[in-house]
């Protein structure tokens, strides 16, 4: 039979003089094909990121921006799945407030990722409230399930290709002219409308009973807030509005886990369950929401942080130039938005 | 665990893989059993102790039937003949009954929890037309994994060394090993203990090309499952769900594409199993033989599911074959009829038999039942009416050994395997009736807008057919006899290495995984 890489097999080496790896020419080789082999995955994770973002600024939303941000710069950080990137606009709270905000949201983002990409944010910034968005609880039922989510995202934190690599399909390689200019910090514009089929009555309906999460993905999220404690931040929970995924056992099950760790939990399915109209507001039949609904989420949340947190007004910052074009494009982009809409 | 997990291939299987070779050769083993309980325990918990007890009765079962065949053995030689078979006809009663009752814990096990409620409810149901009072409870069972897989090999272990083919393991936790395997407990091959038992029970020396051969046949196995399987399943599940909206084209193409995903699951998680295992340098059988190039249902089930058609064959048609009533009944058959019906009609007594569990095997309802005995049907038809075949096609001076006449047979019998699995993967038997008769009835749509409507829109459609043809071209070699691993080998560096990366990148870049596409279990994983 023929061998692979040589004609020895690796048990019988080479007793000819020389060192360890002339003596295990399969490992020397085998170790330069990963070698090799890595490097072109990170050549084509850096290739996939740049893919994911948009020519146009206004449907520019990726996440991975956030790094790109001048050190120090953000101070408020909202980080979870797609629900963030659909329902947060931090520009609003510029416009409104001058609070300099990041939505990173990935789509099924598992709290594993949450807690890695945590790590990374942190090494640049210094966000003093952080909400951690709790839709990814309970995606991972089983212990399996967990263990795979925090394999992936150890995998992913080193070869991005693994998150991204739908993002390396032909009709996007347009998006490398792509300038990596996050004119909306993460939010991504969903302009389409879909009206949720299910009754406003099933929604956010009173129960009493618990929807409990696997013990691992608790403590990932533990994990998560005693990062974002030990870097000075103020954290806060955070339930975005799904008519589909998100129901009261969940909510008590969350506030549970918050009361237990001392943190706020905020759950805009119950603070605007008024507000929210499911029949104009969602971008998928109750899933996600639209730009309408975006717009309450984020007006809300600015809101509530202007009431509880002391953050700086950065809009007469010298340092903060490029925020005020961009709170200004985007301001245009909206109000054309809400006229024709 | 699924076998196409992030935790599987790099964590399970990098960390195992390393304390194999990293411990002394004689305790390699207790690294595969670690690591098969591993395994078990974070899919099933504390179902692994139904599998351990089992065990243990099968262990018993065998070393008490070996003792009996080797006392055998030792006092015949010493004893006059007449005294000598009744011996040895007290030994095969013991021997047998001793089988019965290890087997009937083996299978009762397997029975309870797969079918006890399916033969409740359709005994409840007979109840009710008799006007009675339903007797049997519905109880809320859960099945242990791979338990389908793990009885089969247990019954013919016990067979087996009561046969006297392989000898007793007299170490439980060796056989417990080979019952619980990681690779093969969640879709086989269904192993034979001669085959699988004493090459998991001994330590392998590493062997570079073995690791690499095992290593290039995962990142197939991936490739099929990854790339084509998970690709089809959200248009297959879409249109089989809302069937009563769609006909014609719609129907035909989620038929052959739940052939086609079918096919690629089940072969991608057999070659990601015997990948796995090659990295241990233990050898599986082989479950597959390029299927689709059978010229008949019976060549077909030689090709698809290997291990499962052997184990029918071995330990349901021929001790049915071998029985007194079998013999009586082909003497008989021999009294009365002519030479060919003569040997073929008790032979469709046994295939009843063989076909009726091979449906059964598969699940718990009755479309996998009617999913057997409609292979029956084909088979027994053709096997009727294979003399009046072989006289028409010498009226119609057909050559049956040409390559049309053959191709012929192909697609003849590609189209029965395709209702077979209409049948397979269709909700209930009425389903599944219904979806045929709307095969002849015309769409009115366009097949395109479904498929992009439904989870299949052209560019993923592409991806599918392309990876289905690359897995038919491999097909085609491998019919011809080409070794493509062996070739690959024997390239230089450059080649080769661009070769194995290609294929890492092939998965992981047009994988049917993360956002967008749903997580798909191995569809076999629940038989």
């Amino acid at each position: 039979m023929n061998n692979l890489l040589t004609s020895q097999p690796l048990t019988e080496p080479s007793r000819t003089a020389g060192g360890f790896w002339s003596k295990q020419p399969h490992l020397k080789r085998s170790l330069l094909f990963l070698l090799i082999l890595a490097l072109l995955l990170s050549v084509l994770s850096q290739l996939s990121i740049q893919l994911g973002r948009s020519q146009n600024p206004l449907f520019n939303a990726s996440a991975r921006d956030l790094l790109d941000q001048p050190k120090n710069s953000i101070d408020v950080l909202v980080i979870g799945t797609s629900d963030v990137y659909s329902a947060v606009s931090p520009m609003e709270w510029w416009n409104q407030y001058g609070y300099a905000g990041f939505a990173w949201g990935e789509a099924a983002q598992r709290i594993y990722e949450t807690h890695e990409y945590l790590k990374k944010i942190y090494r640049v910034q210094s966000p003093k409230v952080v909400f951690l968005e709790v839709g990814d609880l309970y995606r991972d039922k089983t212990d399996a399930q967990n263990l795979d989510s925090m394999a992936k995202a150890y995998i992913a934190d080193v070869f991005p290709i693994v998150t991204y690599h739908r993002n390396l399909a032909p009709e996007r390689f347009l998006n490398l002219m792509a300038k990596p200019h996050a004119l909306t910090k993460g939010y991504l514009l969903r302009l389409g409308t879909v009206r949720t089929s299910g009754s406003p009555d099933d929604y956010m309906k009173t129960d009493d009973s618990f929807a409990s999460f696997n013990p691992l993905s608790g403590r990932e999220l533990k994990q998560c807030i005693e990062l974002c404690r030990s870097h000075g931040s103020s954290v806060v929970l955070l339930s975005i509005p799904s008519y589909s995924d998100w129901n009261m056992q969940k909510h008590n099950s969350v506030a549970e886990l918050a009361e237990g760790e001392q943190v706020p939990y905020l759950d805009l399915n119950l603070a605007l369950q008024q507000q929210i109209n499911w029949n104009t507001d969602s971008a998928d039949g109750g899933k996600h929401l639209n730009f309408r609904g975006a717009e309450k989420v984020s007006n809300y949340l600015g809101n509530y942080l202007r009431e509880r947190y002391v953050l700086p007004d950065h809009q007469s910052d010298a340092a903060y130039s490029a925020w005020q074009s961009d709170g200004q494009d985007y301001e245009k982009e909206m109000n054309s938005l809400r006229q024709s809409a | 665990m699924p076998y196409n997990s992030w935790l599987y291939l790099i964590f399970f299987l990098g960390v195992t893989v390393l304390v194999y070779y990293a411990v002394p050769l004689k305790i390699r083993w207790t690294v595969l059993l670690a690591a098969s309980a591993a395994f078990y325990l974070l899919a099933s918990r504390q179902l692994i102790l139904v599998l351990i007890l089992g065990a243990a009765v099968i262990y018993a079962g065998a070393l008490r039937i070996e003792k009996r065949n080797d006392d055998y053995q030792e006092r015949r030689t010493a004893l006059p003949k007449d005294e000598r078979k009744l011996l040895k006809e007290q030994t095969a009663r013991k021997v047998r009954h001793i089988l019965i009752l290890v087997c009937t814990v083996a299978l009762g096990i397997l029975f309870f929890t797969k079918y006890f409620n399916f033969v409740g409810t359709n005994v409840n149901l007979l109840l009710t037309k008799l006007s009675l009072p339903a007797a049997v409870p519905s109880l809320h069972l859960i099945m242990p994994m791979g338990i389908s897989f793990y009885t089969l090999s247990a019954v013919s272990y016990l067979i087996d060394v009561s046969r006297g083919t392989c000898r007793a393991q007299r170490n439980f936790l060796k056989l417990l090993l080979f019952l619980i395997f990681f690779p093969v407990i969640t879709e086989g091959p269904i192993s034979r203990y001669d085959q699988l038992g004493t090459q998991v029970a001994e330590g392998h020396r590493f062997d570079y090309v073995s690791f690499c051969y095992g290593i290039q046949r995962i990142l197939w196995g991936l490739f099929q499952k990854v790339v084509i399987a998970d690709r089809l399943d959200a248009f297959v599940g879409n249109i089989f769900d809302d069937r009563i909206f769609y006909s014609g084209t719609v129907v035909l193409a989620a038929v052959l594409l739940y052939t086609l995903q079918i096919y690629t699951d089940f072969a991608g998680c057999i070659d990601i199993a015997r990948g796995s295992a090659e990295l241990f340098g233990i050898r599986l059988t082989p479950n597959f033989a390029q299927p689709f190039f059978a010229t008949s249902d019976n060549d077909f089930w030689k090709r698809w599911h290997i291990t499962l058609g052997a184990w029918l064959r071995d330990y349901v048609f021929y001790p049915i074959s071998l029985s007194k009533f079998f013999q009586a009944l082909s003497k008989s058959s021999r009294r009365h009829l002519s030479g060919y019906y003569a040997a073929t009609l008790p032979a469709l007594v046994a295939l009843l038999a063989v076909w009726f569990l091979n449906g059964v095997w598969h699940g718990a309802e009755w479309k996998y039942i009617c999913y057997g005995l409609y292979y029956y049907v084909i088979m027994a038809s053709g096997m009727l009416l294979e003399p009046l075949f072989a006289r028409l096609t010498g009226l119609l001076r057909l050559d049956r050994k040409s390559r049309g006449f053959r191709l012929w047979q192909m697609l003849r019998t590609f189209c029965f395997v395709n209702v077979g699995m209409l049948i397979f993967r269709a909700d209930t038997l009425g389903a599944a009736l219904s979806m045929f008769r709307s095969l002849f009835q015309p769409y009115g749509g366009s097949l395109l807008a479904v498929m992009n409507a439904k989870g299949l829109p052209v560019g993923q459609l592409s991806i599918a057919l392309i990876g289905a043809a690359l897995v038919f071209a491999v097909d085609i070699l491998q019919e011809r006899g080409a070794g493509l691993r062996d070739w690959i080998a024997a390239r230089a560096i450059p080649l080769r290495w661009s070769i194995y990366m290609a294929a890492v990148l092939l998965v992981l870049v047009a994988g049917a995984y993360g956002p967008g596409f749903g997580i798909v279990d191995f569809i076999y994983a629940q038989f």
